[in-house]
């Protein structure tokens, strides 16, 4: 369904992705891990269009993403919505206003009917009695669930999340993993996760990848991930730094 | 690891480049060496102009609600209002105090102050110090806003609602502006010309009849008046616009959008309020 082929990026001058090839299959809870600043999160704002390779193309369902006007892009998003790190949320709105704004949008809905449905997405999230707050009065933890609502709004047939654990206790960790398994998974939703959060790499992952000094260092579903003997590989999910 | 080459920079982000407003979110990263000069300025000028564009053809099919321009129109104006005809309404009393004096030595004569003076207020002194203030203020406050959303990621959540920043940012922005530039024109030059005739009523016992003569303003002024009115109405949101969304670099960036754009408005202003009246003179000889 996702499909990086040989993708290069240098961002400022300096190279962050070298050659990257994989692909995810419709379905599949598809992991990123690596140490910060490897470029996970320039990974997967490619597949959205927010930055473009250098070369290499990336497919998804078969089409370029690379090559897509605005109008292509548009409906890729649509398709495929993305968590951001930092839970971006718009600072002039109150959270059910973001949620939302999607449907707004997109279906032109009057802005009660919109808030009816944004409210059903903050339920099932456990965060509908934030409705009315303002987002910058919110921490990490829940901007990001608010975040994770306002993309569920469009539906989309993938979804990825740029670190959705960090920043969140224990608890909502696991009910963040229990989502993906659960609704999201059974709904067919595909979904790339990156995250630092080994635990629950390996609790969700149908299949993991490792970034490691731009390349890929490992490939392979999470049980093969706890076999692996790599050294870097190990030191990683381990967290033993190399010295 | 060696670098891969980097490849050929598209002829929109060669001539955009970090000024790539068009965008999809597309080859926003900044060119490898950022122009400097007169190329740096001629980019600006033509992102911007790629902005009002993009902008302008929204403004008839955006989906937006009104409610946004309604709402955008009622903060300017109310938010700017009082400052205003607080502030024109001393240039009106300077304006009318000096001019009074100066004729008073020169020519001995003062019948024709007031009908001089809101000709003046008409044409140029209403719409472009009003156009300057507005650009302090509006102007000010878009580029902050959109700046900030600029630099935390907003404007890419924004796309990823498969929201256009554009439709949804800058359409009721330019529609606010102008609305809010014309009403603003309006009242702050009726507080000017009021000022104006007490001063002269005043300080130098004009009557008001005397001092309220429109015998030198003709419908080529009024004409004149409104439209600077209106195109500064379009200027300060597109210059501020554009200058919010290319802003990058964290709270720094915010606060170097937000000089620009004040900069960027002001003088535009200047220059657009020498072009019209230029126009006017050789199209219509006025
Ligand atoms: N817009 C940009 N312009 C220039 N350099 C960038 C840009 N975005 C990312 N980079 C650089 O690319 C590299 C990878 O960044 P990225 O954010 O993808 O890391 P990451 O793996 O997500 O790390 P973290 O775990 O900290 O989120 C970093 O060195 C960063 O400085
Ligand atoms: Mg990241």
């Amino acid at each position: 369904m996702i499909e990086y082929d040989r993708v290069s990026i240098s961002l400022g001058g300096q190279p962050v992705l070298r050659d990257i090839s994989f692909s995810i299959e419709a379905g599949e809870i598809f992991c990123i891990i690596g140490k910060s600043g490897v470029g996970k999160s320039v990974m997967i704002k490619q597949l959205v269009g927010l930055l473009r390779p250098d070369s290499g193309a990336i497919r998804f369902e078969g089409q370029d993403v690379c090559g897509m006007d605005e109008r292509g892009l548009m409906a890729l998003r649509r398709e495929c919505g993305m968590v951001f790190q930092q839970a971006t949320l718009f600072d002039s709105m109150t959270c059910l206003e973001n949620v939302a704004l999607p449907l707004r949008v997109h279906y032109d809905l009057p802005e009660h009917r919109a808030q009816e449905r944004a409210m059903g997405y903050l339920a099932q999230l456990g965060v509908s009695h934030l409705a009315e707050r303002e987002p910058a009065a919110l921490g990490p933890g829940l901007r990001k669930l608010v975040a994770i609502a306002r993309t569920m709004t469009l539906q989309p047939k993938a979804l990825l999340f740029d670190e959705p654990t960090t920043g969140l206790d224990p608890l909502a960790a696991r009910k963040f993993d229990k989502l993906v398994k659960g609704p999201l998974a059974r709904a067919g939703i595909t979904q790339v996760v990156v995250s630092h959060d080994v635990r629950s790499v390996f609790d969700i992952a149908d299949r993991v990848v490792m970034l490691h000094e731009g390349e890929v260092r490992f490939l392979g579903t999470s049980g093969e991930l706890s076999e692996c003997e790599d050294r870097v590989v190990r030191g990683f999910i381990e967290g033993k730094p190399e010295l | 690891m060696t670098p891969p080459s980097r490849p050929k920079l598209s002829l929109r982000a060669s001539l955009f480049g970090r000024f790539s407003l068009a965008d999809t979110g597309h080859d926003l990263r900044p060119l490898p060496q950022q122009p400097k000069g007169p190329i740096s300025m001629v980019m600006r000028l033509g992102a911007m102009g790629v902005l009002l564009g993009r902008t302008t053809r929204l403004v008839f099919s955006a989906r937006t609600d009104k409610g946004d321009t309604l709402r955008l129109a009622h903060k300017f104006a109310n938010g700017s209002a009082v400052f205003i005809v607080v502030a024109m309404s001393f240039v009106g009393m300077i304006m009318v105090y000096q001019s009074t004096v100066q004729l008073n030595r020169a020519v001995g004569d003062t019948q024709l102050v007031g009908a001089a003076f809101l000709k003046l207020l008409v044409r140029v002194l209403g719409p472009t110090v009003i156009g300057m203030l507005i650009a302090c203020r509006i102007g000010a406050g878009i580029a902050a806003e959109i700046a900030a959303m600029a630099v935390t990621d907003q404007l890419d959540a924004l796309r990823l609602c498969a929201a256009d920043p554009i439709e949804v940012l800058m359409v009721p922005r330019l529609r606010a502006g102008i609305i809010a530039a014309l009403s603003l024109v309006i009242i702050g030059s009726c507080a000017s010309a009021l000022a104006g005739m007490t001063t002269g009523v005043v300080l130098f016992s004009m009557s008001p009849s005397t001092f309220w003569n429109f015998e030198l303003i003709d419908n080529a002024d009024l004409v004149q008046g409104i439209a600077k009115a209106f195109v500064y109405g379009v200027t300060v949101p597109i210059v501020a616009g554009a200058v919010g969304l290319s802003a990058r670099g964290g709270a720094a960036g915010v606060g170097r959008a937000t000089t620009d754009a004040v900069v960027g408005c002001s003088f535009a202003i200047v220059v657009l309020d020498s072009l019209i009246s230029l126009m006017s003179h050789v199209v219509a000889g006025l």
